[in-house]
């Protein structure tokens, strides 16, 4: 397995090409296709390791797509689409996609994307051949308890120990808003003193970390106004 | 010159003045005429200068010497025959006469000057038609009368002092009386008008209606009247007293003028104005009355409702036809074979009525449900376009983000080549970030918005986005000085959208607050109200209005940054306002404020 083969699938003949260049510079193997039909006709002749896929597209659109292929296949699909709407990006993942991006992306940031959702995509097939008995899984954030160790998409991210065990608290109540007091108390064991702002400060540290765009984060959230969780997925 | 004497001409100050000295002087005018009837002075004088001319000496002397003598004549015994005059007269018992000669001849020389019977009928210069020289006096007696000189110089005397001392108090009563209309036509021209325009201006009395004007002007005057007759009946009481009663007896008639003045330069407006009739009570429900009928048959009532007017005439047509058919069925009550005619006709009448109306309640229906889902259309077609031509702004963005990213990957560009890239990459940023914003902002201000409404404590939010920020506010040399509650202070919002609200206001007073100054925010409740007040010194002058910062596009300084959409603000407002905020926004001097207020929920 030296090249990862992806499909790119956009109605802009001018984009799918500038995606497919940004890939192929990153030495991945690129398939092109126009819309959703074409895009399922080479899934079935070709054995692709991960789909960006645009939303909007004549014949069958990204989200019809992403169902046909979620049938069958478990292949990383990443959305890409204009619509940046939350509820979209919600409509996208519940459908089966792994990862959504918003026209205009970022280009960097969509190379990350797709390494990212790579690197999980592989290491899943070898995970399964050691699983630690005290592990927390959600998305592509595994965190092994006993060795106390942090890995996103399987790269081990190195985090302090409060950095640490406020990931340890919110992934194992994955989903749950949790005040930044509650944070406080059950991290430092203290009682709460100016824990907005502390916990606030930690929180974004972590997110630089393991979010690919801290700026929009995929795990770890703030519920403005109420306290901070771990994604469910 | 020419507008000055218009000036002058409708000053009010000289409408004033004339107004006032009308009254003044009509007043002075009656009091005067008072005056001289209270002090006895012959009146007659005025007019006829000489007392034997006088209707007074004919009536008083002369009319009681004649009756005098004429009782002398006829037999009776007069005791005061002659006291100031000398008679004549022959009877059958000879000549009686009070002169010392006893002789006629002393009557000649006052031929013209005496009174003389003749053929029963006494006359005087030849007059005979003066009833007041009648006596009952047998006809065959002649006799002569005359006054004495002395007496009648002394009478003339009196005459002339009366004359004299009325006559000034007459002049100045004409001269009072001609004054007042002079001034009351100039008045009447000028009244209502003004040097500046041509139009007639009413004021404060034009505006009650005529018909109740003249009421309250009659009621006035009236009582007014009233208690002028009280004073007049109590004349005699006064007499001792006559300043006190001229006194009062002007200061009421002087009031009567004001009264009247002031009713009839309004009147005199009002004709100008064309309002006399217009402006009356009576007119204007006449006219209301009739104008609601008129409105109803012209079809001006029902012209923007061609279904309205449909089930008015239908409705008055069917109460009209009815009424005739009851009407009917009585009449022919004693044709039996006729009198099921009028129930048979109603019955079609109510058919019709009933199919009418429905047709009419249906096309009605039809109109309301067209004209809604016209709207619901015109809503979907408005957050359409923004959908798409958000998507086709998007789509040639992504191409050009791609592109320029791929080209600054090419290894052999020159530096220029690699510098000209960098600005692409720059800008083609900034343009997608000015897109993200311009659709939020269209989205959030056309109404289609998805929002997650929930309790939120604004306390915790604001902690939260400060903390969010905490790199960037340190990188600059602005002092945040917060002051928020001890308790958390629930609202119901949006959290992702006020997390927006408070990022951009704080972005907005990290990039204009002066060098080394301090920002302020505050959060407090008052009356369950939450109010978040954010304040900075700018660092420029701010030469617009708080209207102007928030319209869409504007930059409060667009020459000294390069960054930001310049929707900032006006995302702000519009966030808060779809989290059920309040936006306010002040601009005092240096001083940028803005506040918002949230309607606090209690827990």
């Amino acid at each position: 397995m030296d090249q990862a083969k992806i499909l790119v699938v956009d109605d802009d003949v001018e984009i799918a090409r500038a995606i497919a260049k940004l890939l192929k510079k990153e030495e991945y193997d690129v398939l092109i296709a126009h819309n959703g039909l074409e895009a399922l006709d080479i899934i079935s002749t070709e054995a692709i390791h991960l789909i960006v896929l645009d939303v909007m597209m004549p014949k069958l659109d990204g989200l019809s797509t992403t169902m046909k292929v979620r049938e069958k296949k478990n292949i990383p699909i990443i959305i890409l689409s204009a619509k940046s709407e939350d509820t979209d990006k919600v409509l996208g993942l519940s459908m089966g996609a792994d990862d959504y991006v918003t026209k205009p992306f970022s280009p960097p940031e969509l190379i990350a994307r797709v390494k990212s959702q790579l690197r999980r995509y592989f290491q899943l097939g070898d995970a399964s051949n050691f699983m630690p008995e005290q592990l927390i899984e959600i998305g592509g954030l595994r965190l092994d308890l006993e060795g106390m160790q942090l890995y996103v998409d399987g790269d081990p991210v190195r985090l302090t120990a409060k950095e640490l065990k406020i990931m340890e608290f919110l992934m194992s109540h994955a989903g749950v808003v949790f005040s930044a007091d509650k944070i406080y108390e059950r991290v430092w064991n203290e009682t709460p003193y100016a824990a907005e702002n502390t916990v606030m400060v930690h929180i974004r540290r972590i997110r630089e970390k393991i979010e690919i765009n801290p700026k929009e984060p995929k795990y770890l959230k703030v519920v403005w106004g109420i306290g901070y969780k771990i994604e469910k997925f | 010159m020419d507008t000055k004497l218009k000036s002058f001409k409708y000053a009010m100050f000289f409408k004033v003045i004339a107004f006032l000295l009308i009254a003044a002087s009509l007043t002075t005018a009656v009091v005067e005429i008072q005056y001289l009837a209270f002090s006895d002075i012959a009146m007659e004088s005025i007019l006829v200068p000489s007392y034997r001319d006088s209707t007074q000496f004919l009536q008083r002397d002369a009319s009681s010497a004649i009756y005098s003598l004429s009782s002398a004549i006829n037999g009776d015994v007069v005791s005061n025959l002659g006291d100031h005059y000398y008679y004549y007269y022959e009877d059958q018992m000879g000549s009686h006469t009070n002169l010392a000669s006893g002789d006629d001849s002393f009557f000649k020389e006052y031929t013209g000057k005496m009174f003389i019977l003749n053929n029963g009928y006494w006359e005087y210069n030849g007059d005979l038609n003066r009833t007041y020289l009648n006596g009952f006096v047998k006809s065959d007696v002649n006799a002569y009368l005359v006054f004495s000189t002395d007496y009648m110089i002394d009478a003339q005397k009196e005459w002339q002092s009366d004359r004299e001392s009325a006559l000034p108090v007459v002049y100045s009563m004409i001269g009072a009386i001609l004054g007042s209309i002079l001034l009351l036509i100039y008045l009447t021209i000028t009244v209502g008008k003004s040097y500046k325009d041509d139009v007639i201006h009413l004021n404060f009395f034009d505006l009650i209606p005529s018909d109740v004007f003249l009421v309250i002007y009659a009621a006035l005057t009236g009582i007014c009247f009233m208690m002028l007759d009280n004073t007049l009946g109590y004349r005699t009481y006064y007499i001792s007293e006559m300043m006190t009663f001229l006194v009062i007896s002007g200061m009421l008639f002087f009031i009567f003028m004001v009264l009247s003045g002031v009713f009839y330069l309004s009147i005199v407006r009002r004709i100008k104005a064309k309002q006399l009739i217009k402006n009356s009570l009576i007119y204007k429900v006449i006219f209301g009355i009739g104008d609601y009928f008129r409105s109803i048959f012209d079809g001006r009532k029902f012209s923007s409702n061609k279904l309205t007017k449909q089930l008015f005439y239908r409705q008055a047509s069917f109460i009209g036809i009815s009424f005739v058919l009851v009407f009917m069925t009585f009449v022919l009550l004693f044709l039996p074979p006729l009198m099921l005619l009028p129930p048979l006709l109603e019955i079609l009448l109510i058919f019709w009525f009933v199919k009418g109306n429905r047709e009419t309640f249906e096309a009605i229906d039809r109109g309301f449900n067209d004209s809604l889902e016209e709207q619901m259309k015109a809503e979907r077609m408005k957050i359409q376009l923004v959908t798409n031509v958000s998507h086709d702004l998007k789509t040639p963005l992504t191409s050009i983000i791609s592109y320029a990213d791929l080209l600054s990957k090419e290894e052999d560009l020159s530096e220029v080549s690699r510098d000209y890239v960098n600005i692409l990459i720059d800008k083609s940023n900034r343009l997608k970030n000015i897109v993200a914003d311009l659709f939020d902002l269209a989205k959030s201000s056309s109404g289609d918005i998805a929002l997650q409404l929930e309790p939120i404590d604004l306390k915790k939010l604001i902690e939260q986005t400060l903390a969010d920020m905490d790199d960037e506010i340190a990188k600059t040399e602005i002092q945040f000085k917060i002051k928020l509650p001890e308790v958390p202070v629930m609202v119901n919002a949006d959290g992702q959208k006020l997390y927006r609200v408070f990022q951009n206001l704080i972005d907005n007073a990290l990039k204009y607050a002066l060098h080394g100054t301090r920002v302020f925010i505050e959060l407090e409740t008052i009356n369950h109200k939450a109010y978040v007040s954010i304040k900075n010194t700018a660092s420029y002058e701010m030469e617009f209005t708080a209207d102007e910062i928030l319209q869409r596009f504007s930059r409060a300084d667009a020459s000294r940054t390069t960054e930001g959409s310049g929707l900032g603000l006006s995302i702000a407002e519009s966030f808060t306002q779809v989290s059920g905020g309040q936006f306010f926004l002040s601009i005092d001097g240096d001083l940028f404020k803005v506040t918002l207020q949230f309607n606090e929920i209690l827990i």
